[in-house]
């Protein structure tokens, strides 16, 4: 069997240079919808690579900025699925509820908005709730180390977690008026 | 209901997820890689983004696999047997099971193996073959950490169907001449023929041989493995009498596990007796369990019906040698005899850690001797039937324990000791003890609200005074306090790189710690608090080192030679939000400045600086993320000082006892809008309309020693805060009957400290007896409450706690 070509490719597609055109143009934003979907880095990284080769092999026309973004977005998703489709209905619904998050709350500026207000809501944290963001995100320490870290068990560790999100996603609420 | 909460819990995974990604970002830990090049490479090749998918259509032939798996196993209790295991602190075979969660890099397939670096030193092979193996070795010669795993159980949603190697590739294993570690999980197709190979590898110090079967003829290469310190062969269900005399000859030994192998009768484990050096031994589950075998090829090797354990292949007492430098034993499922505790206590006098779960003959008589142990530290006893009541008091007692383990199991419905109740759970901690145990149902809330009233006990450091102690400290130990030790204790400890604490105080002329030793403490990666004190030998370009001491967060000295030279290395140290300076006269304004560039501060106390002046205190003003502050007995503390604090707005807590500013220094107060705790006593300059500076969000406040104030203070204070808690006014002549009337009225305060004010009299005993709201009230020195009053009100107010004498 003989390999594919790029001259097989590229009658129908994007050529090299506008591909990477292309991802410049969207890579963060993609990687960031990827990840919230809950991919992890590694995952992420994969199905953004995948989600641009089916790009340049599908679209065959420049429709603009935010549908060459929507398209790359549905890929990225439907790739991702089905990285995850062992994991049955749940995983759907999971990534359901992200998707529309981000379609209705990050999708026109790749959340940089979003962002912005969670930056102004973590300098507000002191105390363990700033330790537990900086060690557990930042440091990217595991949950057990982490508890290690700051002298709490693995359960305390979960729970404060949870805590600091919670009072996070009101911050960025008050912050975006009510939007999120 | 139902519904809701399922909702709940998706909008929670959500949001988890969306912060997963996103705090990852703020904090600077993760940014979207640039995969333009990447791409562009793959497109290149042709790739089309698709293909991934027909990776994963294999996962309908491994349900096959799976169901015939399945038809083969024997029994789960070798599985359950790996799902117990992690709550262990040594290595367990489900460690394997999520290898992701380590260091090494995973290798599931042959086609990456071309593409690892070729001075790769730790690697995990998923389901690969020998010819995997072999191109490895090839690949990447200087490999120290090797480890083969075929998910015959417990296998990942990702996982292709289970792969073995064979005998075929321990040639290549056996050239990488650099492995130090090697764990063959699983790889249930090597029948042993060429395990010699192994004898090649000069530096191999941790071999893991599990979840497959080697008998005593495969494992007669073991002594001859020069470097051989750590052996590990779980669930292997051929071990037997041969296997046992080979492991006894492996003198270098110093941690075994042959948990939940087959075992052999108590003569057996006779040559084990010369493994003089083994401080870790776990022989938990030995001939009490089965595990599944993966297909019909290896099933072949085994018995069709189910293989028998023999009851005396169960680990007895007898089967027990002496193994004088073993602080690790464990002994779970076992057949041991009540009198065990006897015999433990007389043979392993460094024992620190026994577990004795599902050992059902074991009862109080046994704890009543292992409580007799002075060097034990943790104690297993989950599924000890016959442990009850007198037990909880034995353990209650013991000063050395710091453990004890009554079960933690939390799946498959197992109830992990039924009869412990609340009561006993307390008895315990307020002992000191932590208990670890997931109680049935009814006890849960309750035993967790427990804990978390007794938590700080929990934290509590192990103290060491010598280098054998620290070296007979458990890999899990975080915290270590150490006395009277130096550059010896530093150089082990730095190998302990799970350390979140270490207390360095006094040393001594047998081992003085110097830069060398502060140095050696760089290797520590996860080092957040450090303690110095009172070492003698450390000079100050030593101190140097504690700027390079990247992960630190917390940092005290106490009476060491920190001069400004060593503190202007402290800004380096990133990570700092906590430094307390006492009793260190040797550093000056230059000092001050450096701490004051250590821009992550959020805690300082520089009590006592004698030397500082208020120029120097200024420079302080800049460290505005502060929301703790001590600078009580520095007489540098002038309005000067304390006017460059103002914009130091997240102040919760200021001591400023025993400064030297006046009522008009304190408008720096005006914004601290945060301040909860205020201490400003002992100083003479402040009056009455000082307390106007000070925010109303105070809630404890300290004006002892104010003599400048006087009975207008009363009214201020009552006034003025409403959330006041507690408030000392001790050692103030102003401080009348009728003051305190007034002082009580606060409408939140609780406790009130008015001892040694010599102007109280017993008129105010009705005063303090009608104060509802307070719950404790120190009037030692004064004539307020006589000891009869005391009585009368412990009657009338049992809630309300009374010091009016101290000795």
């Amino acid at each position: 069997m003989t390999s594919p070509t790029i001259a097989r490719a590229a009658p129908m597609s994007p050529s090299l240079p506008d591909l990477a055109g292309m991802i410049r143009r969207h890579q963060l934003g993609l990687w960031r919808y990827v990840r919230s979907l809950g991919a992890p880095a590694d995952l992420a990284e994969d199905v953004m690579q995948d989600t641009f080769l089916v790009a340049m092999r599908r679209l065959h026309e420049d429709r603009g900025d935010g549908a060459t973004a929507a398209f790359l977005r549905q890929t990225a998703r439907h790739l991702f699925l089905r990285r995850r489709r062992d994991q049955g209905r749940r995983e759907e619904l999971l990534v359901e509820l992200a998707d529309r998050w981000w379609h209705e709350h990050a999708a026109g500026d790749d959340g940089e908005r979003w962002l912005a207000a969670l930056r102004a809501c973590v300098a507000t944290l002191d105390g363990r709730a700033r330790e537990v963001v900086q060690r557990f995100y930042g440091d990217d320490l595991d949950r057990s180390a982490t508890a290690a870290a700051m002298g709490m068990k693995e359960n305390g560790v979960k729970t404060l977690l949870q805590r600091v999100r919670a009072l996070l996603r009101e911050c960025i609420e008050r912050r975006l008026g009510g939007e999120e | 209901m139902k519904g809701a909460n399922e909702r709940d819990e998706r909008e929670d995974e959500v949001l988890e997820r969306r912060f997963d990604w996103a705090l990852r970002e703020v904090t600077g830990r993760e940014r979207a890689p640039d995969v333009t090049a990447v791409v562009l490479a793959r497109a290149a090749t042709g790739e089309t983004g698709e293909d991934p998918a027909a990776r994963w259509l294999p996962r309908a032939r491994w349900l096959a696999f799976a169901a015939v798996f399945l038809l083969g196993v024997l029994t789960v209790l070798g599985v359950a047997l790996l799902r117990h295991a992690p709550l262990r602190s040594d290595a367990s075979v489900d460690e394997a099971q999520q290898p992701s969660a380590g260091k090494l890099l995973e290798v599931a397939s042959a086609a990456a193996i071309p593409s690892l670096p070729v001075d790769l030193k730790t690697v995990e092979l998923r389901n690969q073959d020998d010819a995997a193996v072999t191109a490895l070795a090839a690949r990447c010669p200087a490999l120290e950490h090797l480890r083969i795993y075929a998910s015959v159980a417990g296998r990942r949603a990702d996982d292709a169907p289970a792969v073995s190697i064979t005998d075929a590739a321990f040639p290549a294993i056996g050239s990488l001449a650099k492995l130090h570690t090697l764990e063959l999980l699983a790889v249930q197709s090597v029948e042993g023929a060429r395990m010699r190979e192994l004898e090649r590898l000069p530096l191999l110090e941790h071999l893991r041989l599990s979840y497959f079967d080697l008998g005593g003829d495969q494992l007669q290469f073991l002594p001859r493995l020069p470097s051989l310190r750590r052996l590990t062969m779980e669930l292997n269900m051929r071990l037997d009498t041969a296997g046992l005399a080979a492991i006894g000859a492996c003198a270098g030994l110093r941690d075994l596990s042959l948990c939940g192998s087959h075992g052999a009768p108590p003569e057996a484990w006779r040559p084990l007796g010369h493994l003089q050096g083994l401080r870790t031994l776990d022989l938990s589950s030995i001939g009490a369990v089965h595990r599944g075998i993966a297909d019909e090829a290896t099933r072949q090797r085994f018995p069709q019906s189910i293989p028998v354990n023999p009851p005396e292949n169960r680990i007895a007492g007898a089967a027990l040698q002496d193994w004088p430098a073993l602080t690790t034993l464990r002994l779970g499922a076992s057949l041991m005899a009540p009198d065990i505790g006897k015999q433990l206590r007389a043979r392993y006098p460094r024992l620190r850690e026994l577990d004795l779960e599902d050992c059902v003959d074991v009862d109080d008589t046994t704890i009543a001797h292992l409580v007799g142990m002075p060097s034990l530290r943790v104690l297993r006893i989950r599924g000890c039937e016959k442990v009850g009541e007198p037990s909880i008091a034995l353990l209650a007692a013991s000063q050395q324990l710091r453990t004890i383990d009554f079960g933690t199991v939390s799946w498959g419905g197992h109830v992990n000791s039924p009869w412990l109740t609340l009561s006993q759970v307390e008895t315990l901690l307020r002992s000191g003890k932590r208990v670890e145990w997931y109680p049935p149902e009814d006890r849960r809330y309750a035993f967790a609200a427990l804990c978390r009233l007794h938590r700080q006990l929990f934290d509590r450091s192990e103290q060491v005074r010598s280098i054998q102690e620290i070296e007979a400290l458990p890999d899990d130990v975080t915290r270590i306090a150490c006395r009277d030790l130096g550059d010896a204790a530093a150089a082990l400890l730095s190998k302990r790189s799970n350390l979140v604490a270490l207390e360095l105080i006094n040393d001594s002329a047998a081992d003085r710690l110097t830069g060398a030793g502060l140095a050696a403490l760089r290797q520590l990666p996860k080092l957040a608090s450090l303690e110095l004190m009172n070492l003698r030998e450390l000079r100050p370009e030593d101190l140097g080192e504690l700027g390079r001491l990247r992960s630190l967060r917390t940092l005290r000295c106490v009476n060491i030679a920190l001069d400004d030279k060593a503190l202007a290395e402290l800004p380096n140290a990133e990570q700092l939000e906590e430094l307390s300076l006492a009793a260190i006269p040797s550093f000056g304004a230059a000092g001050v400045a450096a701490i004051a560039r250590c821009a992550g501060l959020r805690k300082l106390e520089l009590a006592k600086a004698t030397q500082l002046d208020a120029e120097a205190l200024s420079t302080l003003g800049a460290l505005r993320g502060l929301t703790e502050l001590d600078l009580s007995g520095n007489p540098g503390l002038r309005d000067r000082a304390l006017m460059a604090l103002r914009h130091c707005t997240a102040l919760r807590r200021l001591n400023g006892a025993d400064g030297a500013f006046t009522s008009m220094g304190l408008q720096a107060l005006g914004e601290m809008r945060a301040l909860e705790v205020l201490d400003l006593s002992g100083n003479a300059e402040l009056v009455p309309s000082a307390l106007l500076h000070v925010p109303v969000s105070v809630q404890e406040l300290a004006i002892d020693r104010c003599r400048g104030m006087d009975a207008n203070a009363a009214a201020l204070v009552r006034d003025r805060f409403p959330k006041l808690r507690e408030l000392r006014v001790a050692d103030n002549d102003w401080v009348t009957d009728d003051v305190l009337r007034v002082l009580v009225a606060a409408p939140s305060l609780q406790r009130l400290h008015v001892s040694r004010c010599k102007s109280l009299t017993d008129a105010s005993f009705v005063t303090i007896r009608d104060a509802r709201n307070l719950r404790f009230v120190d009037v030692n020195g004064t004539g307020c409450i006589s000891k009869e009053q005391h009585v009368q009100l412990m009657g009338e107010r049992p809630e309300l706690e009374v010091v009016r004498f101290v000795w």
